[in-house]
């Protein structure tokens, strides 16, 4: 006996559980009658069953490198951008340096035209523009560290602090005292040196003062 | 389509080699899977599918981001497989013998996932029996089989890698199942 086709459409849309309410319970009703079609469908579930434990195979070893060697050579420029995008810490020390390195640089340059600087911690110091020169008068005391910058410095009274001189040079008269540490700082080395040594003990200066 | 899949796709795009490394250990199994069940060669298998990568790479810019990476992928790899099938040869059969083999075959050199050693055997005549009859179905019919039973791929995603309509895909798989149950009457699951 030859069923009706729709029964067999009704077993497959059975196994991808897309049959409606109503083809189901025909299905159901037809299959308790045919011997026939209760063995197709039987076997149809089977072979679901079977489709479906059928293994997952996996790519042989190497694949995946076998493919990146066929690709064709990548861009430079994407090679750098990717090191960057890994390597987060050493972009930002690079441009950090980078940053500092220009505006140390800049601020060194600009020290050769411009008048003479001075911090003195409030003291009466003179400054001798023509000459270029910063006077710490006798009998005068600079309660704190004197900095110069872009001129000479001559001292006759007394320092309590460090003395540093930046893009000059420094004289003592005898009659003078610095109490701290005296400095000359004329290369943009030494200026760098000044200005990391400077940044360490402001640093330190944060804690401590904690 | 997957946030990670997404980023990567994106970066692809730009030039990124390492990128597309990730996204070819993503989808590498499953590719491989679908090449292999059409074609039932392990070295043809590893070809095509390597070429399918190689042409997702090169042609990255057509893939359009509003679709799902996977469909298109598998789209790649299904008509790489089914043009090798229109130009192969019959040359070498699967169940053919490996020289110097003991009732070695084809099918038992395949990297399996998961499985108990003690009914290793079994299984294996299991699924070589059901890879050869799935190889017996015409191309069209194995491709819409494989796709339905790959993963969890609904119908208008494997309408969409087929290009084909969805109605058309049910007719291929109901078809191409109903040839299967009647070649595999005797196996019980």
């Amino acid at each position: 006996m030859k069923c009706d086709g729709k029964y067999s459409t009704y077993m497959h849309k059975w196994v991808d559980e897309e049959i409606e309410p109503l083809e189901k319970i025909e299905l159901l009703q037809h299959v308790k009658s045919c011997s026939v079609c209760k063995g197709k469908f039987e076997e149809l579930k089977n072979v679901d069953q079977l489709l479906h434990n059928h293994h997952h195979i996996k790519a042989p070893n190497g694949f995946t490198s076998k493919v990146i060697n066929q690709l064709p050579r990548e861009k430079t420029s994407s090679k750098m951008r990717r090191w960057f995008k890994h390597h987060p810490l050493l972009t930002a020390a690079v441009l950090f340096l980078l940053l500092m390195s220009s505006s140390i640089y800049s601020e060194w340059g600009s020290n050769k035209s411009n008048p003479i600087s001075v911090s003195a911690n409030g003291a009466q110091v003179k400054i001798d523009q023509e000459n270029g020169k910063v006077i710490v008068p006798e009998g005068e005391i600079v309660k704190g560290d004197l900095v110069v910058r872009n001129g000479d410095v001559e001292i006759a009274g007394k320092v309590e602090g460090d003395v540093t001189v930046i893009n000059g040079n420094q004289y003592l008269a005898s009659a003078g005292h610095i109490a701290g540490e005296s400095q000359e700082i004329h290369k943009i080395t030494e200026w760098v040196w000044y200005r990391l040594k400077d940044g360490t003990s402001t640093v330190k200066e944060w804690f401590t003062s904690e | 389509m997957d946030i990670t899949v997404k980023r990567l796709v994106r970066s692809v795009k730009k030039g990124d080699q390492k990128a597309f490394e990730e996204l070819v250990e993503i989808y590498k199994d499953k590719v491989y899977h679908i090449v292999y069940r059409m074609l039932g060669n392990v070295h043809e298998a590893e070809d095509i599918a390597q070429e399918a990568f190689v042409r997702a790479y090169i042609h990255i810019e057509r893939f359009n981001e509003a679709h799902k990476f996977s469909t298109w992928l598998y789209r790649i790899a299904t008509n790489l497989t089914i043009d090798r099938i229109r130009k192969k040869k019959p040359d070498y059969y699967l169940d053919a013998e490996l020289g110097g083999g003991e009732g070695l075959t084809l099918y038992s050199q395949i990297a399996v996932a998961e499985q108990l050693p003690e009914e290793k055997i079994e299984t294996f005549e299991l699924q070589d029996r059901i890879q050869k009859e799935i190889l017996h179905l015409p191309p069209k019919y194995r491709s819409a089989i494989t796709l339905k039973y790959l993963e969890e791929l609904s119908l208008k995603e494997i309408s969409e890698i087929l290009q084909i309509p969805v109605s058309t895909v049910k007719t291929r798989i109901h078809r191409g199942r109903e040839a299967l149950r009647k070649r595999l009457k005797d196996l019980d699951c």
